[in-house]
């Protein structure tokens, strides 16, 4: 088994709502991680929390540890995080069109997290590569390692699309440079929320298929986050379902696949279309149900008398699968 | 963008025109004109005139048509025709004076964009704090109060206090460049306040607005630290709306400080364009008009272009 290199212990995240309620996981080095659940159920946020990127206020992270080597990042100084963020651990995002600056160019904005951690400088560079980047100051050095992932990227005559700007990328192009732009520090952990969300589907297999072959390149361990199930089960290794907030089942891929435990996973696998099956058996029950709304439970005896049964019966049937300390009850 | 600023351009024709033609109308269409006003002042100096006389004399016999074809005729030779008062011609008296109302124009500009976008900037970059309440307040104080009654302090407490007023007679800067900037800097800052006020909200709003995008996030996600993601991200994107507003202000400031040169007593072409209207001094009113149309929509061409220069995604076709 291969080392731990992440391990989420009991994270909760309040805002208005309380998103993230008693996450807890690790990820290993060079594992594919996909965090699976519906819009709103605290998947991205949970995300977010991991570098301390959710919006304050009025998001907060209530409890709960990230250990990454032997660190607990929710009690580093902003300082420090940022040594990490981009470095060691990076994050590409939904929509590539919002989520790179319109008015830098893409060199600039590949180039600013090169430079921001010192990539290119001589003590961070492996033999060969001090071989090829001699006698270049280090704006050009970043230029070259700009285009050169640029070009791990598929993305043709890098040096001179560098100079574009997002807007002359087409959508697949900018996630592609987003990509670089996580990799460029050739971190440990790249977490992609919901990376093929706003790309078609031949462009969401190009991306996936290149961040695949990055991980197996360099070892970086992804931590996908979707609610694509197609993706999952081609390149993740292991799978949780978050639902309401929590992780309601955690496995390895093949085995929540085939044998889902939990009535949200069962409902979301039978969500998915079968082209395989006749029209008649294809069609199977799908989720029926609107997700919890993820705010505290009202107080007071008479709301609590009122929805005792309901709670009751919800609790006892929609509790994670794989043991998680008892929380707050929640309205179903 | 060379074809896109010489269309511009052609397109000021049609535009200039109308408004030419509007302040023509309307110049005329004022009860009492500048024959009865000359007829009374000479009067007065126990003179008699003609009035048939003087009105031919100054061509307003003829229709207002025939009026406005003969002086746009004038215009297209580069002249603006003559006061009917001041014995000059109304180039002369631009000449004279646009600078002066430029000079006041550019001092509020640089006031105002100095104290509006750097506070702006840091309001955003403290939201809520204590010092971002402060100062949003002392912007709706400023944006609220009348500048003409804070001139008019200005111009009555210090003196009765410490008998000093700003000085009333207008040297040229470059013949005395302190006493000059003297005279200009108290009307300047008033009118950088009262603007800044009402600025340094809107800088505030769009550095908001643009923190909150997805690529801010992104930045940070790079280790980007915050005060570089505040200038290198936000204020970029964030000073597209703002050079908007900036150039609306710009377009202004030649003919909008009206009230703050009558207040200071300053020789510029607000000044010159109140005085005419109530001589009904029609050449002077429609050569000061005919200008600031001119440069207003030079100057809202010139940030268009600009746009191009601080946003790449603008094309022009």
């Amino acid at each position: 088994m291969a080392e731990v290199i992440l391990e989420v212990k009991h994270l909760c995240e309040d805002s208005e709502m309380r998103a993230v309620d008693d996450m807890s996981y690790t990820v290993k080095k060079g594992e594919c991680v996909a965090i699976i659940g519906e819009s709103g159920s605290g998947k991205s946020v949970s995300a977010l929390s991991l570098l301390k990127l959710i919006p304050y206020p009025p998001g907060v992270i209530k409890s709960g540890e990230v250990l990454f080597k032997s660190r607990d990042l929710m009690k580093l100084s902003n300082a420090e995080l940022e040594e990490i963020r981009g470095n060691e651990i990076s994050m590409i995002f939904q929509e590539p069109s919002t989520a790179l600056n319109p008015v830098m160019s893409i060199g600039a904005q590949i180039e600013e997290n090169i430079l921001r951690h010192g990539a290119v400088e001589d003590k961070n560079l492996s033999p060969e590569q001090r071989e090829t980047y001699k006698g270049m100051s280090i704006p050009q050095r970043a230029r070259a390692r700009a285009a050169e992932l640029l070009a791990l990227m598929d993305i043709p005559n890098p040096e001179t699309r560098l100079r574009d700007y997002p807007f002359q990328f087409s959508g697949g192009m900018q996630q592609r440079a987003m990509i670089a732009m996580a990799m460029a520090c050739n971190p440990d952990i790249l977490i992609a929320d919901e990376p093929t969300t706003a790309l078609d589907v031949t462009v969401q297999a190009q991306v996936l298929e290149q961040m695949n072959r990055l991980r197996e390149r360099f070892g970086t361990a992804l931590i996908i986050i979707t609610h694509n199930l197609g993706i999952v089960a081609r390149y993740a290794d292991s799978v949780k379902i978050v639902y309401g907030g929590k992780i309601v089942e955690d496995g390895d891929v093949v085995q929540v696949f085939r044998h889902p435990h939990h009535p949200y996973t069962i409902g979301l696998i039978n969500a998915v279309p079968r082209l395989d099956l006749p029209p008649s058996r294809a069609s199977r029950p799908i989720w029926p149900k609107s997700r919890p709304i993820p705010v505290p439970f009202p107080s007071g005896a008479g709301t609590q008398r009122k929805n005792a049964g309901r709670s009751a019966r919800f609790s006892q049937r929609w509790s994670p699968v794989t043991p998680a300390p008892a929380s707050t009850s929640r309205r179903p | 963008m060379a074809k896109y600023a010489l269309k511009r351009i052609l397109l000021l024709i049609p535009t200039i025109f109308l408004v030419c033609l509007i302040v023509f109308v309307l110049m005329r269409s004022i009860p009492g004109d500048a024959v009865d006003a000359i007829v009374t002042r000479m009067t007065k100096s126990g003179q008699t005139v003609d009035a048939e006389a003087v009105r031919v004399r100054l061509g307003l016999d003829k229709p207002w048509y025939e009026q406005f074809v003969i002086w746009l005729g004038q215009v297209c030779r580069g002249d603006l025709g003559d006061s009917f008062f001041q014995f000059q011609s109304v180039g002369d008296i631009l000449w004279r004076q646009l600078p002066i109302s430029l000079e006041l124009g550019i001092i509020t500009l640089i006031l105002s964009n100095l104290i509006s976008i750097p506070l702006g900037l840091f309001c955003a970059a403290k939201q809520d704090s204590i010092p971002d309440y402060t100062i949003r307040i002392i912007a709706v104080i400023l944006m609220s109060i009348p500048m003409f009654w804070i001139a008019t302090l200005i111009l009555f407490y210090p003196a009765q206090w410490w008998g000093y007023a700003p000085p009333v007679v207008y040297v040229s800067f470059w013949k005395d460049p302190i006493q000059n900037l003297k005279m200009f800097l108290v009307p300047g800052i008033l009118g950088a306040l009262t603007q800044a006020g009402m600025q340094l909200r809107f800088v505030r709003t769009q550095v908001l607005d643009t923190l909150r995008q997805d690529y801010v996030r992104t930045a940070y996600s790079k280790g980007i630290k915050q005060k570089t993601v505040l200038f290198r991200h936000a204020f970029r994107n964030a000073m597209i709306p703002v050079i908007t507003i900036i150039g609306g202000s710009v377009g202004a400031l030649v003919g909008g400080n009206m009230i703050l040169e009558n207040i200071f007593n300053i020789p510029g072409i607000g000044t010159q364009m109140v005085t005419a209207l109530g001589q009904r001094d029609y050449p002077v009113v429609q050569g000061c008009v005919l200008v600031m149309t001119v440069f207003v929509m030079l100057v809202n061409l010139i940030v268009d272009l600009a746009y191009k220069w601080i946003d790449p995604r603008v094309k022009f076709d």
